[in-house]
């Protein structure tokens, strides 16, 4: 009987060293790289990261002036219904774009997880659902959105109204601003979107003062693009590593760890699968099973954004659109569904230190949640999950968390644009 | 005994070398983004040409479908449809592609494609002539 339990406890022990040793320890790692893998990994450096795609809905796009003057609104705490929130309130300079939360708070909790800025000229779909098809047109909804700015459209092109060098800028850009200061035709807060007051008072307007003060609201979305057309990630360790590489420089910018990390990004861990080219996503959207935060019910995600950002007046086929319909090809080719039910926009994963917490509405708190999430790639509860598990090791998980780190730069603008005017 | 296992062997045999013969021989890589397929039931030749080379990541682009008869002519006015997806994954594609020009000769311009995801993917072309329908099944990787 002794000499059984004996049997049992050494048993016992060696499978349980056995199973930590598997997870824990380090592999030697391998530092090689084929000639096939640093091409790949060119494509992911920011060397890679081509000019600023044009936008063909925003004709001042790349106009300096516009810069000037969307720089001066985004800081601009008045486009808010308290007065004390701008679109730095949760995109703040300082946190790369970021406000570190789990939710954005506006003039009171919103429901989505701020998405950071750098970069985001790039992508042809904004939101976490992809319910706007353009920067400038994604710039106009948190400012009616009754969680975040609380302001109208029309308070918004009165505040460019009455506001003289808001006033002289605009009318350098767009031309003449048409007399507002008729509060009979123009309403101090109208929108179609918002309250019941707020809605009255834009039907009280005819369609074409409806229509100037819909052309103001989207020149204030144009010129809120322009300057964040501005915004890019500068190099991270990552970067550094590749040009070393591809230079056939002793490739040092990387550990071991680190190393061993990107190779299972690249390969067992399927990151690069939706986290490719040079800002680390594809700007499309996938179901991967996250949960919706307690007590919520799980977001439509894609399959509801599309029909949004298809019958959206600011869209890049609607009337305040400055491209032709051949231009829309995002918009015209976009494809909805069932399909997409659950599916959320794959998000940058530059300066992922620094943009925590994770997921559309800021469910998983750290990289070793979001890792864990991954690896065990669970049923979703609404929609298809297209991710599998991954079968990572403990030690392996470590060394991609290490990886995922190295994604860390500094922000590649000029710092006067990083500052109130 | 030996007698009754081997002959339904070699049928198996015969039947599976006779498939993939005709799977290899029905499609034909030209180049890294150009490719000549038949149709199913036989009948259509297809010419798939990439506008971009190689075939881009998540890049809008478009492609060139040239349809030509099995006597050697060009196909005007067929009625081309185009699904895909990404098999490994379950999932579709990323956009919904379009055919949205004829521009002579038996050629027809697919507008639309993004292909989001590095790997194997699929596209399902249906060709309707006449009421008659043909398919093409084109997997490359990407």
């Amino acid at each position: 009987m002794r000499s059984r339990t004996k049997i049992i406890i050494t048993l016992s022990l060696t499978l349980a060293l056995a199973w930590a040793g598997w997870q824990y320890a380090p592999i030697p790692a391998s530092t090689t790289w084929e000639d096939s893998d640093i091409a790949l990994l060119q494509s992911m450096s920011l060397d890679a990261l081509p000019p600023l795609p044009s936008s063909p809905g925003n004709a001042v796009a790349d106009d300096p002036a516009a810069a000037q003057l969307g720089h001066q609104i985004f800081f601009d705490q008045r486009l808010s219904s308290t007065g004390t929130v701008s679109c730095a309130t949760c995109h703040q300079p300082d946190n790369y774009f970021n406000d570190q939360l789990a939710l954005a708070v506006g003039v009171s909790q919103a429901t989505r997880n701020t998405m950071g800025l750098l970069g985001a000229a790039y992508s042809p779909w904004y939101f976490w659902d992809g319910r706007k098809d353009s920067l400038w047109s994604q710039a106009l909804a948190p400012i009616e959105n009754p969680l975040e700015h609380d302001s109208s459209r029309s308070q918004v092109a009165h505040l460019v109204s009455s506001t003289t060098e808001y006033r002289q800028q605009y009318q350098a850009l767009f031309g003449n601003l048409p007399d507002l200061s008729n509060r009979e035709r123009f309403p101090v807060d109208a929108t179609p979107l918002g309250t019941n007051s707020q809605q009255q008072a834009w039907q009280s307007m005819t369609g074409s003062d409806q229509r100037l003060v819909n052309d103001i609201f989207a020149n204030v979305g144009k010129v809120l693009a322009a300057y964040q057309r501005k915004l890019q990630p500068g190099e991270s360790p990552f970067d550094s590593f590749v040009a070393q590489l591809a230079s056939g420089e002793p490739a040092t910018a990387l550990n071991s760890t680190e190393q061993a990390g990107l190779k299972l990004f690249l390969d067992k861990a399927q990151c690069i699968n939706c986290h490719n080219g040079p800002l680390f996503t594809n700007n499309a959207f996938h179901n991967t099973g996250v949960l919706p935060p307690i007590g919520e019910l799980p977001s439509p995600g894609r399959s509801e954004g599309l029909r949004q950002a298809q019958s959206d007046p600011f869209n890049c086929l609607g009337p305040f659109s400055d491209a032709n319909p051949g231009q829309c090809s995002e918009l015209r080719f976009a494809r909805g569904g069932d399909e997409l039910i659950g599916a959320q926009r794959t998000a940058s994963l530059r300066n992922l230190a620094h943009t925590a917490p994770y997921m559309h509405a800021g469910q998983l708190d750290t990289l070793a949640e979001v890792i864990e999430h991954y690896d065990q790639a669970e049923d979703a509860i609404f929609g298809h999950n297209e991710a599998k598990p991954l079968g990572l090791r403990a030690i392996e998980r470590r060394q991609l968390q290490a990886f995922l780190e190295s994604l860390n730069g500094e922000i590649a603008v000029d710092g006067k644009w990083l500052n109130p005017p | 005994m030996m007698r009754t296992t081997w002959l339904p062997n070699k049928i198996i045999i015969t039947t599976l070398f006779i498939l993939t013969s005709t799977l290899l021989l029905s499609k034909k890589t030209i180049a890294a983004s150009e490719w000549e397929t038949q149709s199913q039931p036989p009948g259509l030749t297809l010419h798939l040409k990439s506008q971009q080379t190689p075939v881009p990541l998540n890049q809008m682009h478009q492609w060139e479908i040239e349809v030509i008869s099995s006597q050697g002519t060009p196909v005007e006015n067929a009625d081309i449809t185009v699904t895909g997806g990404m098999p490994e994954h379950d999932h579709g594609l990323a956009t919904a592609p379009r055919v949205s020009g004829q521009p002579g000769e038996g050629k027809y311009l697919l507008e639309g494609l993004r292909f989001h995801m590095p790997g194997e993917w699929k596209l399902d072309f249906v060709i309707m002539i006449d009421n008659k329908r043909y398919q093409v099944e084109h997997s490359f990787s990407l």
